[in-house]
């Protein structure tokens, strides 16, 4: 039915449209190449305080202090985990490193979490 | 974005408007995507703790002064919330009911909105969702420091407590009634409560694009800000945190997770989950390691998830399978992943050492 009354001026916008989809595509990509590295981000008192590319992350320790407690933050190339928080509970230390999008290492006495993102993650959340 | 799009085109090519025209409304349409897929305006975000757990909200489609105040106001909502929906908050509205147990105790238009939907999932579930279960969580402990197993007798005398047919609320007098000795506990509803309160406020706020995390119980407004919909990874019950054994894609929709991994401690080489039975006292044990639950309502949701835990995957599923626009992701504790049929095109199963198993 569309293709009996396929007519020039069809072809036109079809081949403007296709151009225009095209580099609309090749924007999308190029706005998103280099974004992909996992992040790490500090969350204290519910405010992101450090965000650190983690590829380019060197081997430190970092001490935050929140209304509720203080956290020594480790990172590394690639990973980073809460080495020691003076929270009871200790749920955060023990979670260990983390590395991948979605992760995260959140000490809930102390009001401190470290997240890992990034822009080209397979995934938005982790549901559980 | 781009369904609507061709739908446009379509439109275009059947109505046969001039040439100009349909040269605008495809330069039109190609601006809007590139829009959406290249520049989209940035997402803000922000985090919390309440409820016990990390909070996480992202807004987009808006300017980011809108979705900074659409935030202020979600996170002023959560907090009021946990004052008065938490069990361990002093003065709260469950507390306050507790100890005033005997006798109507007034309480907020939220208490009385959670306990009624509350007792209503009780009742359709047989008790297997039951807001009264307090003395239970409070003698277990589990997620606090005072976590322990307790004796054969505290956990009779608890569970002797424990029955939602005993407990009442009358919404035109805004008061509620617990029998002596009973106790509220909402942690199996209220993060629901608090997630469907922040997609309203956020969705009133004219907020396009937003994904709430509260602490893995997931609210989506809208699909992804670049097109499509969500990408949820649902947690591997025997892996790290962040691993994930499946990818759920969900648009306008919530999922809501009860895993037997979230909340436990160990004691002499046995696992103590926080997923307790009422009808037994002791942390459910059903064969499931996780349920997940897709619906609607995050308030009811988060009720089911508890109970089709509780019921285990027969009933549990049975269940599901009763009620309108529900779907459920069942895990086991040998590994067979049970999605309900309304599922099987949104749920993918990517780890290959969990066995797919159709309804």
């Amino acid at each position: 039915m569309i293709l009996t009354r396929f007519k020039k001026g069809d072809l036109f916008v079809a081949v403007v449209t296709a151009t225009l989809l095209l580099a609309a595509g090749a924007a999308a990509l190029i706005a998103r190449a280099g974004a992909g590295d996992p992040v790490a981000i500090v969350i204290v008192d519910g405010a992101a305080v450090d965000i650190i590319n983690l590829r380019d992350a060197r081997a430190e320790e970092r001490v935050y202090a929140s209304a509720l407690g203080t956290c020594a933050v480790a990172f590394e190339p690639g990973r980073v985990r809460i080495a020691a928080a003076d929270c009871p509970d200790q749920v955060c230390v023990h979670t260990g490193w983390i590395s991948r999008p979605g992760q995260s290492a959140v000490c809930v006495p102390g009001r401190v979490a470290v997240v890992v993102r990034g822009d080209r993650a397979e995934v938005d959340a982790i549901v559980g | 974005m781009s369904r609507a799009g061709f739908a446009e085109l379509t439109w275009n090519a059947a109505t046969r408007p001039g040439l100009f025209s349909r040269v605008a409304g495809t330069a039109a349409l190609a601006a809007v995507l590139a829009l959406f897929m290249g520049c989209a305006p940035k997402p803000v975000s922000r985090a919390g703790f309440f409820f016990g757990t990390v909070i996480e909200v992202t807004v987009s489609g808006s300017g980011s002064a809108a979705g900074e105040a659409a935030l202020d106001a979600v996170f002023s909502r959560f907090e009021e919330l946990e004052q008065r929906l938490s069990a361990t908050v002093a003065g709260s509205d469950v507390d306050r009911l507790g100890d005033g147990a005997g006798e109507a105790v007034a309480v907020s238009d939220d208490a009385l909105r959670v306990l009624s939907r509350a007792y209503y999932f009780a009742e359709l579930t047989g008790g297997a969702f039951d807001p009264t279960i307090g003395p239970l969580v409070a003698l277990w402990g589990i997620g606090s420091d005072g976590a322990r197993v307790p004796s054969d007798e505290e956990i009779t005398a608890a569970r002797a407590l424990v029955d939602y047919r005993r407990a009442s609320v009358d919404e035109a007098a805004g008061t509620a009634t617990l029998s002596a000795g009973q106790r509220a506990d909402l942690g199996g509803i209220a993060k629901g409560y608090a997630a469907d309160e922040a997609g309203r406020i956020l969705n009133e706020a004219g907020i396009g694009h937003a994904l709430v995390n509260l602490g893995g119980n997931i609210l989506t407004l809208g699909g992804r800000p670049e097109g499509g919909p969500w990408r949820i990874g649902l947690q591997d019950p025997f892996g790290e945190r962040g691993d994930y054994i499946g990818v759920l894609e969900i648009t306008d929709g919530t999922a809501v997770t009860s895993g037997a991994y979230e909340r436990y401690f160990e004691k002499d080489g046995v696992r103590y989950h926080h997923l307790l039975d009422p009808s037994t006292g002791y942390p459910a044990r059903s064969g499931l390691v996780s349920v997940t639950i897709v619906a609607p309502s995050s308030t009811d949701a988060d009720a089911l998830s508890t109970a089709a835990f509780i019921l285990g995957p027969e009933e549990g599923i049975a269940l599901v399978e009763s009620l309108a626009q529900t779907g459920a992701i069942f895990v086991t504790e040998d590994r067979r992943v049970i999605v309900t049929v309304n599922l099987a095109e949104s749920f993918k199963l990517t780890d290959d050492t969990y066995t797919l198993q159709k309804r």
